[in-house]
């Protein structure tokens, strides 16, 4: 039978999450902007103040800081002139990542303090060692897209942590890298070191292996340090991820539209301030809100809410064409359990099908506290589904099968036709999860649990999987600008 | 400060997902058509065959194979309810399932189960049913009661109506209900009308609605004739949930087994609506994928919430109410 191709039918891409509509987007939108213009933030730095108010901000000065009041012009401009489109460059040009509207990847959550040891399965302090190997997991992982720093080293000199940190994650992985610096000394010494990394200033200058974090502090806040990080990183000409932590009901409104607002606020008075900085500095919008549970006074981000706010911020980054970076894949659990499971899918679920470009999440337990190397490898395999479910249900001649469907009638078979056959590899696949009937599953797993099983996997990529390769020389290079900067730090006490 | 209301701006009520466009699921409705025109459904009940008949279906008595054309479907996704009354014995259990209500409900059927006492795994009795239908009677996001178990420990020919037993006197919530066959459907109603009083009163508020799956690919079993037959005679919902299943008794590609599915189902509706024209019927689906390596029933995969969302979405394209597999 001749079926002739159907004239231009509109047709789908994959699933994604209907969340707002445009005039309530415009809403959330003119609701900042007034925000912006009529409340203000609260600006710590001196320098800072100067920025906004050569800007043409309102500088309402008081003792130690100043209260800038942004027109609206300006925080439209600054969104507008932000690049739409841009690459997290990385060490491994393979592993370099496209960040647009709607493409979707993952990480892990950033700046735990603990680690659940893989041998020993305990848990305590995280170490530089921890920092290191928690990256080579994710560099041997497919569906980690970026590195973020997933614990700090806590045990060596506290103001070089950052530098530590860095210096663990390029040597196990080629993946771009996200992390904070803890002071403008640190960043610069962190730059030196990633241009030893990939050999020389100006390799790194046209790509940046690593962008840096800022928080601005809710309610509306800009603090001295991530003003001072911010002025540093568009002189050096470094990407930032903006995230702020608004927890509705505590930091911000106890309505999630309020702290939606609040929250872009302070997204976008922070971007009004690198764009005058520097026109067209890369910066990505991003998210760690979530809700004050107010029964027990923690940031609760295995709550529903947690999902739907990073959605929903997901979706008003895509309104500005702004790249995201929102949670998801968190779990208020204390163990990588069925809460954890649940958790961690619902939350994940929500920011990748509203078009997140990255979810970070993966492998945390504890409101954040606490790397799991078990359900950092569980995570990957659920973040592989979630990426097949994105994809969505095709319908075209060939997916709808029409013919094959008469051929095999009433009755018939599909599993011995040849068409089967030729499409199996479309179908999803399991690695770490089971779908075994009884008996298989007891002959396969021998027993051990999933989590058991994960952490297997977790020790067999930290002992064999060899991390994209530094240039010769350059690790000598790194360790002597590590020497160098904490007997300057040492020094000045 | 005076904020006047905005003038008649358009908002979401929630969350939802995008999923297909109107064009794509046109595309699976006019494909459905041709399928049920062209190829067809076995269908193994005679009254059924006469049924099909005498509504200007094509019917091959040797083959037993009906092939039906679009008006006679058309006509009848057109008189089925757009909203779905599930009765609970007591009205506060009461359910209104339409277009975009979400409820949930537990699986069904288990067969084997773990002992909360021993740990031990092993068959479902009677007890065990009553047990999870006075648990679910209290869980409060469990709006309606699909049977759980099957009562192991009675005679195969009479098990369903001794699960129902189990489950009528331990919930008051709507009862979705596997007959197995025509005898056992109508003792079922029998058991209801004991309880409601009368006949009358059953067909005003049915407590209960009989669940059926036609055989994938295209197959509609004499049993399940029956029960869609005797539910409609009673004036009772019937839920048919198609279960073909990829890459086994459906297409590899998912749009594929969704066209087998929705030619079944559809079929069904036929007979449902030829039966008894506007007899409640719920657009059901526990389909998932074979896993071709292990040659097992995946419903933890992805594809099975896929399918699933994709049937809700086709399900609310007909206006019919849905019941589909997830959790």
């Amino acid at each position: 039978m001749r079926r002739r191709f159907r004239s231009g039918i509109s047709s789908s891409s994959g699933l994604g999450l209907s969340s707002f509509s445009v005039d309530e987007l415009d809403s959330i939108h003119y609701a900042t902007l007034q925000i912006l213009q009529n409340t203000g933030i609260k600006v710590m730095n001196e320098q800072a103040l100067e920025v906004y108010y050569s800007g043409g901000a309102v500088v309402e000065r008081h003792e130690g800081y100043g209260i800038v009041k942004l027109p609206p012009h300006l925080v439209e401009d600054s969104a507008f002139f932000t690049p739409h489109t841009m690459v997290y460059q990385a060490r491994n040009p393979d592993d370099d990542y496209i960040v647009e509207p709607n493409r979707v990847g993952f990480a892990t959550f950033g700046g735990c303090i603990n680690v659940v040891d893989a041998y020993t399965c305990e848990i305590r302090r995280a170490t530089k060692k921890d920092c290191g190997e928690i990256i080579r997991v994710c560099d041997a992982l497919d569906e980690i897209a970026v590195a973020t720093r997933a614990v700090n080293s806590t045990d060596v000199m506290e103001k070089a942590q950052s530098l530590h940190n860095l210096d663990a994650m390029i040597r196990n992985t080629g993946k771009h890298i996200v992390l904070g610096a803890d002071t403008v000394a640190s960043l610069e010494a962190m730059v030196e070191l990633a241009a030893a990394s990939v050999g020389g200033r100006d390799v790194f200058e046209k790509r940046p292996i690593f962008s840096v974090s800022v928080c601005p502090i809710s309610p509306l806040t800009l603090g001295n340090h991530a003003c001072e990080v911010i002025m540093a990183c568009a002189r050096l000409g470094i990407g930032m991820v903006i995230l702020p932590m608004a927890l509705s009901g505590g930091t911000s409104s106890a309505s999630l539209a309020g702290t939606l607002v609040s929250h872009n606020a302070e997204v976008l008075g922070t971007i009004v301030l690198a764009q005058l900085l520097k026109r067209g500095l890369p910066c990505t919008y991003g998210s760690t809100s979530t809700i004050l549970d107010l029964r027990f006074g923690t940031s609760a981000i295995g709550s529903p809410e947690y999902g739907m706010i990073n959605a929903s911020l997901a979706r008003i980054a895509r309104y500005y064409r702004l790249p995201s970076w929102v949670g998801g894949g968190a779990t208020d659990s204390k163990e990588a359990d069925i809460q954890s499971g649940y958790e961690a899918n619902l939350s994940a679920t929500l920011s990748a099908l509203s078009g997140a470009n990255i979810i970070f999440g993966a492998g945390t337990l504890e409101q954040g506290m606490t790397i799991d190397y078990a359900k950092l490898i569980m995570d990957a395999e659920m973040l592989g589904m979630i990426h097949i479910a994105r994809s969505g249900v095709a319908v075209n001649d060939e997916s709808l099968s029409m013919d094959v469907i008469h051929e095999v009638g009433p009755g018939g078979a599909y599993i011995t036709h040849e068409h089967s056959l030729r499409s199996m590899r479309s179908q999803s696949q399991v690695k770490l999860f089971d779908r075994h009937s009884r008996e298989d599953w007891k002959e396969w797993t021998q027993g051990k649990s999933i989590t058991e099983r994960a952490y297997e996997r977790a020790i067999e990529i930290i002992e064999n999987h060899a991390p994209y390769a530094l240039p010769e020389g350059a690790s000598e290079a790194m360790q002597g600008i590590i020497d160098a900067f904490e007997a300057r730090i040492g020094k000045n006490g | 400060m005076k904020r006047r209301l905005k003038a008649g701006k358009s908002r979401n009520s929630g969350f939802s997902l995008n999923l297909m466009t109107d064009d794509e699921i046109h595309e699976i409705h006019l494909a459905t058509l041709q399928l049920l025109k062209s190829t067809g459904v076995f269908v193994e009940n005679e009254k059924a065959l006469e049924i099909y008949h005498g509504a200007g279906c094509t019917v091959d008595a040797k083959t037993k194979t009906v092939k039906i054309p679009p008006h006679v479907v058309e006509d009848a996704i057109y008189t089925a309810p757009a909203t779905f009354m599930a009765y609970g014995r007591n009205p506060e259990s009461d359910v209104v399932l339409e277009d975009n209500r979400v409820t949930f409900t537990n699986f069904g059927e288990g067969i084997m189960f773990v002992d909360p006492e021993t740990g031990e795994h092993r068959d479902t009795t009677k007890k065990d049913i009553e047990m999870a239908s006075r648990l679910i009677d209290y869980l409060e996001n469990v709006e309606t009661y699909e049977r759980a178990m099957c009562s192991h420990d009675k005679p195969p020919e009479v098990q369903a109506i001794h699960n129902a037993e189990a489950s009528l006197t331990n919930t008051t919530k709507h009862h979705w209900l596997g007959p197995v066959n025509g005898f056992q459907l109508e003792k079922i109603v029998d058991i209801c009308t004991a309880i409601t009083g009368s006949r009358e009163k059953l067909r005003e508020r049915p407590l209960l609605s009989f669940t059926t799956c036609p055989i994938s690919p295209l197959k509609l079993t004499d049993h399940h004739c029956e029960i869609i037959m005797g539910a409609a005679k009673h004036g009772l919902g019937v839920n048919v949930i198609g279960m073909a299943m990829s890459g086994g008794s459906g297409p590899v590609h998912l749009a594929g087994t969704l066209v087998v599915q929705n030619c079944e189902v559809l079929a069904s509706l036929v007979l449902s609506q030829l039966s008894q024209k506007g007899v409640p019927f719920m657009y059901g689906s526990s389909t998932c994928p074979l896993d071709l390596r292990r040659a097992t029933a995946t419903v933890g995969s992805p594809e099975t919430g896929m399918i699933s969302a994709a049937v809700a979405r086709l399900a609310r394209y007909y206006s019919l109410p849905c019941f589909v597999a997830g959790g």
